[in-house]
């Protein structure tokens, strides 16, 4: 769904129009259960959460205004206040060892065995990160937010959230012994942006 | 949303795809997650509630129930054939009113919304002249007032206006959503009528769904001579 529909049906959401707003629902929900699911620490909770966003949206929907502010990044300022508001309530720090495990099942034991070492893998490579790299890493590829509209949730700078990725990428790929043989310099020449920060 | 992926370059290809299964096998909601979560949000948005706290125990143990009935009606639905579950969900019953309720929350939200309704309509109707002609009062006057207000939000939602300026092809859209709603409203009008005749005790829930049935299509009309021509 491209900016245009998605501008639409905020404004028709904004006038009472609850099917506007299912779409918007089913346009979101995923990425932003994945960003929440990334934050706290069983399904359950990421489910409740991920339900609260879409209804304290819908709330607050009456006040957005788009002037340049993308509605992605919108949402999920909400959904990451949302978490924190969690966190903070449970005293619970999050922990990215999903308490989900299913398994695929159109694969044999042993792919799923190793699937399982892969995923644990990501898993701790993603707790040895900063919670700063943490957070760009679950906006951007588990939701799929832009870096503008990561830097929108996140209320940072988007040069800053592309040196988070940028630093945040090279720490994975060590971990995940993803390095490439010429540093991970080299892979800063693609389109992230991220050369510019590293060098900064 | 940005439909670019935030790696381009050939050599992330492995980290981007290590990522991308975590998120799917991890990160992901089941179907019956997004069932469950779609409802709430879309009673939610009906109703008008204020927010609910998400952290203090008795409204996380409310979630929990929320869910665990939900999940027991939806599976009981499922195996219904005759059982239990299922004379509880026929009109008249206990949980019939939880089951339109899902049956409208998970209507889809596309293109495809205003046959789904329709279809959900029509299951309404088949369901008041089977409860009719069993002589089950009960029945008929919850699958009538289950009809009535199905038709209601397929009306309004048929006749709402796009916001901003609608395109050519929205109005033609909307066109071709209001002649198959009117030819429905056309079929639900003459089934009533004809069921009407012999029956005399619920005669009074019917007619209300005719005058409602034949107002629907007034509004149809209306809207449809309304429309920019193309």
């Amino acid at each position: 769904m491209n900016d245009e529909t998605i501008d639409r049906l905020v404004a028709q959401a904004q006038q009472g129009d609850l099917q506007a707003f299912a779409s918007i629902f089913d346009t979101y929900h995923v990425a932003v259960y994945r960003f929440v699911a990334s934050r706290v620490n069983n399904p359950s909770d990421a489910e409740d959460l991920t339900q609260l966003v879409f209804v304290k949206a819908l709330e607050a929907l009456p006040r957005f205004a788009a002037r340049g502010v993308p509605f992605g990044g919108w949402l999920f300022r909400l959904a990451r206040n949302t978490v924190i508001d969690h966190v903070r309530t449970r005293r619970e720090h999050s922990e990215l060892e999903a308490a989900t495990n299913r398994a695929t099942e159109d694969v044999g034991p042993e792919t799923v065995a190793v699937m399982r070492d892969d995923l644990a893998a990501v898993a701790r490579a993603l707790g040895d990160l900063t919670e700063d790299q943490r957070e760009v890493i679950a906006l951007r590829f588990f939701a799929g937010l832009s870096a503008r509209e990561a830097a929108e949730a996140m209320g940072r700078q988007e040069g800053t959230i592309r040196g988070l990725q940028f630093r945040a990428i090279a720490a994975l790929r060590r971990s995940l012994g993803l390095e490439l043989s010429g540093g991970v310099e080299q892979v800063a020449d693609g389109p992230t942006g991220a050369t510019s920060e590293a060098s900064a | 949303m940005n439909d670019t992926a935030p790696f381009d370059g050939h050599a992330d290809e492995d980290l981007e795809h290590a990522l991308a299964a975590y998120a799917s096998a991890r990160l992901s909601p089941d179907r019956w997650a997004t069932n469950r979560m779609r409802v709430a949000v879309i009673e939610h948005a009906r109703s008008g509630a204020p927010a609910p706290a998400v952290g203090g125990g008795l409204e996380r143990w409310w979630g929990r129930f929320q869910r665990l009935g939900f999940v027991a009606l939806v599976a009981a639905l499922a195996i219904t054939g005759g059982s239990a579950a299922g004379v509880a969900a026929s009109p008249g019953g206990p949980l019939y009113g939880v089951r339109v309720q899902i049956e409208t929350a998970l209507l889809p939200s596309g293109t495809d919304r205003t046959n789904a309704q329709i279809a959900l309509l029509t299951e309404r109707s088949d369901e008041l002249t089977e409860a009719i002609k069993d002589g089950d009062q009960n029945g008929a006057g919850a699958a009538g007032d289950a009809y009535g207000k199905q038709l209601q939000q397929l009306v309004d939602d048929s006749v709402s206006n796009p916001s901003g300026g609608p395109t050519a092809a929205e109005v033609a859209k909307q066109r071709a959503d209001l002649m198959t709603l009117r030819a429905a409203l056309e079929r639900q009008l003459a089934h009533l009528l004809t069921i009407a005749k012999p029956n005399d005790t619920a005669a009074a829930n019917l007619e209300n769904n005719i005058a409602k049935t034949q107002a629907a299509l007034d509004t149809v009309d209306a809207k449809l001579a309304a429309l920019p021509t193309p």
